[in-house]
């Protein structure tokens, strides 16, 4: 039997996409509220960064279809299946975040124009992490869906995206103000919940099962990988709060949360790699 | 129109013929397969001591063969991003393999494991029943290898007719309101010891 269903490239995906959409829309809420011209022009041109995260991820998650060249069908399925509802989410918003970036060059781009379009980008990130945390809503996969599968996903977002945000502002070289303790703190509460979420869904599988077995045996590595997940995460989120220190350099600050930002991917990567090896159906 | 399988647990010897004839016929390889045939056991029995012999107590084993069930409720279907796997208007459910991108999401979802991913077709693949032969007005290829005569075909208002006291699951298949598959199984009294008692299932590197 070959599923077909690549653990790697959907854990690659559901750890890249949901950070970069929602590193683009720390992005998109200081150009919102920047009033600084040269500041926003060069948050504009960045973006790019968090577009280009998102899109990897996009990429990873379409190199385990077998036959991509069918791939428009897929909006065949909108409000029936949960995969196409992402695909549809997905596409949207890599379309107006990247038809952004790109009009962004245009010499006038007033704010009228800009403000509601970055408004309407974000909006779609949203959506786009709602439907991927949704995507596993199969009623016949009791691992999966429980209401731990969205909050897992949307904590993992929360967690690695607004570091990652930071990230590319300290590139931006954009005055942060209190704006990058907020993404710190926001990281750091994402890191609390989403670990005692994770935990509560490892507790959980002792009392998932199907006819064959229970599904705490699907992942034996699950508890290890939280304690991963907790330390390097927490790590992550000692590195970005570093990169705030006034006296820290606009390079040093770049490099360690440049740092923290891989820290974190890598602390959700592990956690996802763990949920799909979760896969198992109400049969045998 | 609905199309359902019947199946007599009583009979099955767990020959394999209903496979091996579907692979023939669907030309498939050893690494793919639209009918599998599930072994399952269980039970206890005494250890023999002194001059004894084992006296066997609960033990059973039964034999399921398996295909696509053509359920009522399809969780196939109703996961497939681009509605390649559908139900027909006869009532089989089989991928469009023009509409197919090969994602899995039917895989991951039905828990018979009917649909699998074709590594050479790059699309998934599974028992469509037959249609083929259907529309010749002949049987699907493992109800006429059957040597036994334990699988029928048809539609399911009339196969429950044809055959009193069907029911739609034993183990280890999921509870029958999960897809309400439209297959019609006729219990051993093997099958009842181990709604009693569980049971495993023997041979899970053949399916």
């Amino acid at each position: 039997m070959t599923s077909g269903f690549d653990e790697l490239s959907l854990a690659v995906f559901t750890t890249l996409a949901p950070a970069g959409t929602v590193a683009f829309v720390v992005l998109a809420l200081a150009r919102l509220l920047s009033r600084d011209h040269d500041a926003a022009v060069r948050i504009d041109r960045l973006i790019a960064l968090p577009f280009s995260v998102a899109l990897v991820g996009f990429i990873a998650s379409a190199t385990h279809l077998g036959t991509p060249a069918n791939a428009l069908h897929v909006f065949s399925g909108v409000g029936r299946s949960p995969l196409s509802n992402e695909v549809l989410s997905a596409v949207a918003f890599l379309l107006l975040v990247g038809s952004y970036w790109m009009m962004a060059f245009k010499q006038r781009f007033p704010d009228a124009v800009a403000k509601p379009w970055l408004v309407l980008s974000c909006v779609a990130g949203v959506a786009l992490v709602t439907c991927t945390s949704l995507a596993y809503a199969v009623d016949t996969v009791p691992t999966w869906n429980t209401w731990y599968a969205p909050a897992n996903l949307w904590f993992s977002a929360l967690l690695a995206g607004p570091v990652l945000g930071l990230l590319f502002l300290h590139m931006a070289r954009v005055p942060l103000r209190g704006g990058g303790a907020a993404l710190v703190a926001v990281s750091v509460a994402a890191l609390a919940a989403g670990t005692v979420v994770l935990a509560l869904h490892q507790q959980s599988l002792g009392g998932v099962a199907n006819n064959e077995l229970v599904a705490n045996v699907l992942a034996p590595n699950y508890g290890g990988a939280i304690a991963f997940h907790a330390l390097a995460g927490a790590i992550g989120c000692a590195c970005a709060a570093l990169s705030l220190r006034r006296r820290a350099s606009g390079q040093t600050a770049v490099i360690l949360s440049g740092a923290a930002a891989l820290l974190l991917l890598v602390a959700v990567f592990v956690t996802r790699v763990e949920f799909y090896q979760l896969h198992m159906t109400v049969g045998f | 129109m609905a199309f359902g399988f019947f199946f007599d647990n009583a009979r099955c010897t767990g020959c394999k013929t209903c496979e091996m004839a579907c692979k023939d016929y669907r030309d498939l390889g050893p690494e793919a397969t639209f009918r599998r045939v599930i072994d399952y056991e269980g039970g206890t029995w005494n250890a023999p001591s002194g001059t004894e012999t084992a006296v066997p107590e609960n033990v059973f084993a039964y034999h399921l063969s398996l295909a696509c069930n053509h359920c009522g409720d399809p969780a196939c279907t109703h996961v497939c991003p681009t509605g390649a796997m559908h139900k027909d208007d006869q009532g089989l459910v089989w991928p469009d393999e023009r509409k197919c991108i090969g994602c899995g999401y039917c895989t991951m979802a039905c828990p018979y494991h009917a649909p699998f991913i074709d590594q050479r077709l790059k699309k998934s693949s599974k028992c469509d029943g037959c249609r083929a032969r259907l529309a010749e007005g002949l049987a699907p290829v493992c109800v006429e290898a059957c040597p036994v005569r334990a699988l029928d075909y048809g539609d399911p208002a009339e196969l429950v007719v044809r055959h009193p006291g069907a029911v739609r699951s034993i183990l280890p298949l999921p509870a029958e309101d999960a897809t309400w598959p439209n297959l019609f199984i006729l219990p051993s009294p093997a099958a009842a010891l181990a709604a009693k008692a569980g049971g495993h299932i023997a041979n899970r590197e053949e399916i």
